[in-house]
């Protein structure tokens, strides 16, 4: 055994030291520097200055910061409901014995494997562009002339043409994680509630419901590290601008501070860090919850 | 329990080898460069390697190598030469020089640039910079220029003159009255009188209101949310629903970049209020040959700000002050700044040569030219609107809701001073 524990600090050492400075090191670098005043993110620490909670408050007090947490809300709740229930009824129906499983699995999933620069554009030029695209053509078709005049790029459409398109590409991820789930559950159940007399809605709600649970749980962790770091969706959204108050999130926001916009010079590293550390917070609270919340292990199969 | 050595020193062996990996690279670039043609310079550029402008800045690199005998390297960052260039410098990064737009390049790094006037060659640069480019410059830098500009822009209308001559407008508009006579005869011969995109609304408002106040008082009204306090602030907001009220904007207006500004192109609209990379941008688009005309935003009754004040701006090469080869990397980027090199820059991206001694505009930009020379006072971008980041969303979106008719000039100032 002696022998074996040099073995593990053999070859631990090495994968330690990387996490060290490669993570921890940024860490707890950001966690400080989320409490002074810093211009550049790589400013040396002589040249800070303690603020204290300083940070905190200004971004607590900047409207375009709340905003950005409202939008980051919106799209956790309302595309998470969305989403989860699409994905689930997807889950359900692909995994009754449906023909061609493997085919439409593989359509649904489609959208995860293009990158999000290209499916986004591909949303704004062929679906929402108020000249060519996909729902102007199709209204004008149809000679509804109001509804073909919807300016889905600006103004109130804006943060639902950005949901619309994020969550259509979402749903495909989290059907595979709950088909993969559902597949788990033992099919002799499923045959013996049907001989009791279960249809399938009952079955649904009272066996696959149940043994999901776990999944639900997985689902809720992918789904908020996700919209906690949305990114890149809501700077297409914007672009060529820095950000806009329809889509801004926190993380974009935070991009702007630390790194400064077309029009202005402004750095604030500081108010960036602390950005930063109120997402892990964020994060951290909805793992905890989730974790009282729904309890996988009281049912074993 | 040999085995046992031999893996301990395997993982040993590993672990250096990894380390090895690491210092190797740096100390073999340094290598390379000392072995290849005596000299090399590194050179950071904001352009990707297959637009226009780096295919003449790799012409010059190579013709300024068969002459000096000097190797360039070329690192081509595109636009996120914002997010990187900062945290290369702090960190030592070998590079002679970089560009950006230049206010950002002397404002964000000067305290790692040379200062220019230390380097043979400067005055005489300076004589071919564009005066109002060069104050502007300086002003950053504390008298000093730390930058050298190139690829100019200047701001103004950019119209079609076939729609100016089918609806019979002889003169370009230079008051705020005139333009709207202008805006009802074009629309009158069945055009939209102006368009514009979203992400540039801001300018509207921007150059109307600056047009009043001047530059300065904007940018104080910006600062102190003064919205309400200033009448001008309304005066101009009212300006604009006027515009709306009459059916001046394009009922698409305004649109999603680039669809405002290619009505133009697609014929049915008449003016655009940007930047001179717009009648470019246009062609480029939607592959009609426009020609373009150019008046600079009028002025208005009772203002400060007429023809003589707009945005300009360039970008700008920096020269990194730890580098030892400062002269060399000054040589090369006055040699694209300046000369034949600036002259084909402008000509193939139909943009404003620096070099004040190329006086030969391109074709789709020319009608800017004699409104340049005039040009005394320089507006920053948006005239300073979009200089806070944390309240720039919030003036576009209101600006947006103005052109598109979706709220009065009082609630537009409300909403101003409200979120600030």
């Amino acid at each position: 055994m002696k022998q074996n524990k040099k073995m593990i600090v053999c070859f631990l050492t090495p994968a330690l030291l990387f996490f060290i400075i490669m993570f921890l090191y940024p860490i707890i670098r950001t966690v400080i520097m989320s409490f002074f005043n810093v211009e550049g993110v790589s400013d040396p620490m002589s040249e800070w200055t303690f603020n204290g909670l300083g940070n905190y408050e200004k971004l607590l007090g900047t409207k375009l910061f709340q905003t950005s947490m409202v939008n980051m809300i919106k799209i956790y709740v309302i595309g998470g409901i969305a989403v989860m229930v699409i994905a689930l009824l997807f889950a359900v129906i692909l995994t009754s014995g449906v023909r061609a499983k493997a085919f439409w699995r593989a359509v649904i999933y489609v959208p995860n494997i293009i990158n999000a620069v290209a499916i986004s554009t591909m949303w704004i030029q062929y679906v929402f562009n108020k000249r060519f695209g996909l729902l102007h053509s199709f209204f004008e078709a149809l000679g509804l002339e109001e509804l073909a005049k919807i300016d889905y790029m600006n103004g109130s459409w804006k943060f639902w043409s950005l949901l619309i398109a994020f969550c259509f590409g979402s749903v495909g991820y989290f059907m595979l994680i709950f088909i993969s789930g559902i597949e788990r559950i033992p099919a002799d159940y499923y045959e013996a509630a049907t001989i009791d007399g279960a249809n399938k809605l009952k079955q649904f709600g009272f066996i696959t419901m149940p043994l999901i649970k776990g999944v639900f749980k997985t689902c809720m962790t992918f789904w908020t590290i996700s919209i906690v770091g949305f990114f890149v969706w809501s700077q297409m959204w914007a672009s060529p601008m820095p950000s806009d108050n329809a889509t801004i999130t926190p993380v974009v926001y935070m991009y702007n501070a630390v790194f400064g916009t077309t029009g202005s010079t402004a750095r604030d590293a500081g108010v960036g860090a602390a950005v930063g550390i109120l997402m892990a917070l964020i994060v951290l609270v909805v793992f905890g919850l989730v974790n009282v919340l729904v309890k996988d292990d009281d049912l074993e199969f | 329990m040999k085995k046992k050595i031999v893996s301990v020193l395997l993982t040993t062996a590993m672990v250096a080898t990894l380390a090895a990996g690491c210092g190797s690279s740096d100390s073999g670039s340094s290598d390379s460069g000392s072995s290849d043609s005596g000299k090399e310079m590194t050179y950071w550029s904001m352009w990707n390697s297959t637009e226009p402008q780096a295919k003449v800045i790799q012409e010059a690199a190579d013709a300024y190598e068969e002459e000096t005998g000097i190797h360039i390297n070329i690192e081509w960052k595109g636009r996120d030469m914002k997010t990187l260039i900062g945290t290369a410098l702090e960190a030592g990064e070998d590079i002679d020089l970089f560009d950006d737009d230049y206010m950002r390049t002397i404002r964000n790094t000067q305290e790692y640039l040379t200062d220019l006037s230390t380097l043979e060659g400067e005055e005489e640069f300076e004589s071919h910079v564009m005066p109002v480019i060069l104050d502007k410059a300086k002003s950053w830098g504390d008298g000093k220029l730390y930058a050298v500009p190139y690829q100019v822009y200047t701001t103004g209308v950019w119209y079609d003159k076939a729609m100016f001559e089918e609806a019979g407008v002889t003169d370009v508009p230079t008051t705020w009255d005139e333009f709207l006579d202008v805006c009802q005869k074009v629309k009158d011969a069945g055009y939209n009188p102006i368009t514009c995109n979203s992400d540039s609304a801001t300018l509207i408002y921007g150059f109307q209101l600056a047009r009043y106040i001047g530059q300065d008082a904007v940018l104080e009204c910006f600062n102190n949310g003064a919205w309400t306090t200033v009448p001008e602030a309304k005066k101009a907001a009212e300006d604009i629903a006027t515009l709306v009220e009459k059916g001046f904007f394009s009922p698409n207006a305004p649109a999603q970049y680039p669809d405002g500004q290619n009505e133009i192109g697609f014929g049915e609209s008449c003016m655009v209020l940007n930047a001179s990379w717009i009648p470019n941008e246009i062609v480029q688009n939607t592959g009609t040959e426009v020609d373009f005309g150019f008046f600079p935003w009028p002025s208005v009754e009772g203002g400060v700000d007429g023809a003589e004040a707009s945005m300009v701006g360039a970008q700008g090469f920096g020269i990194v002050k730890e580098s030892d080869m400062q002269q060399e990397a000054f040589d090369f980027a006055t040699m694209i700044a300046t000369g034949d090199y600036d002259l084909e820059m402008a000509s193939s991206v139909n943009s404003i040569p620096a070099d004040t001694e190329n006086t030969e505009w391109p074709d789709a930009i020319s009608a800017a030219e004699p409104y340049f020379k005039e040009m005394t006072k320089a507006y920053d971008w948006a005239v300073g609107l979009e200089s806070n980041a944390d309240f720039t969303p919030v003036i576009t979106e209101n600006v947006v809701k103005l052109i598109q008719g979706n709220t009065t000039p009082d609630d537009f100032v409300q909403a101003l001073a409200d979120a600030q």
